[in-house]
């Protein structure tokens, strides 16, 4: 090279040279770390995918979809799995890009028609896994700055994942399976280009190593949230949006009774516990509700958002108002919310779930009566059901 | 055609057949999930990371290629990588985006103190890492 020719720009000879180091880097000794990191994201929005379906279907029952009301902590599980899953993929996501990225400025762009229909398959895959991480983030940090409804976005784009992943995976699988089989790089047989090490800094954050980063990224995310729903580990939830432990009467609160406009009836000496759709209305003050049969159960509150928090509820069985209403058969019941409107002012109890003598018209909760952002007077609480299902200051229950 | 070339075209058939049960869902939704509002969000995010997240991130590769002794260069990398993921994720906590006027449960901790905490941690254990490696360095300099 003569010494009078024109350098190329030094910055976009580095990213040539980190792209060159890169792909020859790979062909070394094989895209392990790109398959280790596409295998973990791969299980890890698997496992978003299956437990954000469960709830979607759990909160928009179909004929063919049964969800049962024991184990009583199911949902706490898979909830709490969905969100703490997603959160780890997140510096799985981010450095599975930074490996994969000089791919994208290889030349030719597009080699043949599989190609290029597979290229074009990773802007779904890489746009969808980014908006689901940073939408269902915002979501649990309770920050709304799009103009769609968050499940229903999410539900959809979660769609959209997965079959982009599944594209993925079908082009990928046998590069994964050859990368994943070797132990260890074959001897080198492409040498390293002089100069290049020195040039984007070859000792640094190599690609083996960003594994590890990886993983103690994930670590790190985990145990500044998890403690969120795992309350032993609650003190080092620095990042946490809710603590199990922090609200009224010593647990969250996802919507207030000022919020949800119901502080005056609520208030009411007028309040009455309306039961219609058996063979005659009836109408239960509160003290009528006291004089029925009280149990107690311990249940945990299980928010979509990935809290939750278990508590001793007490009053009268579900079924047993319905007993006192005269109600012997029916396919369930809507339970109504003094709430005049809102998506969750309302949820519908399957006859399964009323038969579990712990699914409760709560009255009390360890031992206190309900503070008014916990539902107060009455409040549903039911085992394995999401948050959202659990309605407050029940005003009305409807046999269907 | 190889076996995997006919694995990637039945893999490519029901990747897009489910992608169009996402689209379905959409215009279904009674516009919860208006496609016009969602597509141009997924396109965009694809976009910013690599027209935006992606060169700023090589930016930091190659300056600290420059600048910072290869002993330290992992470490330093790494966790300016982590300070990165850990202030965009805590961004809308420390901003108090989400906080409710009526509602204390909800962002109930001081993010911005923790949020430093736990970079001060990350750094920390970047520094440590580095002073073992200067030190193993230093002995095998000292064998030779």
């Amino acid at each position: 090279m003569s010494t009078t020719t024109e350098p190329s720009p030094p910055l976009m000879g580095q990213i040539d040279a980190w792209r060159d180091d890169a792909l020859a880097d790979d062909r070394r000794h094989g895209p392990r770390p790109a398959a280790l990191l596409g295998l973990a994201l791969g299980v890890s929005f698997t496992v978003c995918f299956a437990t954000g379906l469960l709830s979607h279907l759990i909160q928009h029952p179909t004929s063919w979809f049964t969800w049962f009301p024991r184990p009583a902590g199911l949902y706490r599980v898979t909830q709490g799995l969905h969100v703490a899953t997603g959160i780890a993929a997140i510096p799985l996501l981010f450095t599975k890009l930074w490996a994969v990225f000089p791919h994208l400025l290889r030349t030719p762009v597009v080699r043949d028609v599989a190609d290029g229909l597979e290229r074009l398959s990773l802007l779904p895959l890489v746009g969808g896994s980014i908006f689901l991480l940073v939408t269902g983030v915002a979501n649990i940090e309770l920050f709304y700055p799009w103009p769609f409804f968050f499940p229903a976005g999410h539900h959809a784009v979660a769609w959209i994942v997965i079959g982009a992943l599944i594209v993925h995976v079908g082009a990928k699988l046998s590069t994964t399976r050859d990368a994943l089989a070797r132990r260890a790089g074959p001897p080198l047989d492409e040498p390293i280009p002089a100069g290049r090490q020195a040039t984007t800094g070859g000792d640094g954050l190599d690609r083996r190593r960003l594994l590890l980063w990886a993983a103690g990224g994930s670590a790190v995310l985990t145990v500044a949230t998890i403690g969120q729903t795992v309350a032993p580990l609650r003190g080092l939830a620095l990042l946490a949006p809710r603590r199990p432990d922090r609200g009224p009467q010593g647990f969250p609160v996802n919507r207030t009774a000022i919020e949800a406009g119901v502080v005056d009836a609520i208030a009411s000496p007028a309040y009455r516990l309306t039961v219609s759709g058996g063979r005659a209305p009836l109408a239960l003050t509160l003290a009528d509700l006291h004089a029925l049969p009280q149990r107690s159960a311990t249940l945990p509150i299980a928010c979509v958002e990935g809290w939750s928090a278990s508590q001793r509820w007490t009053g009268p069985s579900l079924r047993d108002v319905l007993a006192a209403a005269g109600v012997t058969d029916h396919r369930g019941v809507d339970v109504h919310s003094l709430e005049a409107s809102g998506r969750y002012a309302s949820s519908t109890v399957p006859a399964r779930v009323v038969a579990d003598p712990d699914t409760l018209l709560a009255l009390m909760v360890d031992g206190e009566q309900l503070a008014p952002d916990h539902g107060y007077p009455v409040r549903l609480i039911a085992p394995n059901r999401p948050g959202v299902l659990q309605t407050k200051w029940v005003g009305e229950v409807v046999v269907r | 055609m190889t076996s995997s070339g006919r694995l990637f075209w039945v893999a490519l058939v029901i990747g897009w057949a489910v992608m169009g049960i996402g689209v379905v869902v959409m215009l279904t939704s009674n516009g919860d999930a208006n496609p016009l509002a969602i597509v141009p969000v997924v396109v965009g995010f694809a976009v910013v990371h690599d027209a935006v997240l992606a060169p700023l991130a090589f930016l930091a590769f190659w300056w600290t290629g420059r600048h910072v002794p290869s002993v330290a260069r992992g470490p330093v990398r790494g966790a300016l990588a982590l300070t990165v993921v850990l202030s965009l994720f805590a961004l809308p906590l420390v901003g108090r985006f989400g906080a409710r006027p009526t509602n204390d449960s909800a962002l109930p901790l001081d993010y911005g103190r923790n949020l430093a905490l736990l970079v001060a941690a990350v750094w920390a254990a970047a520094a440590v890492v580095i002073a073992i490696r200067s030190v193993r360095l230093g002995a095998a300099r000292a064998q030779r």
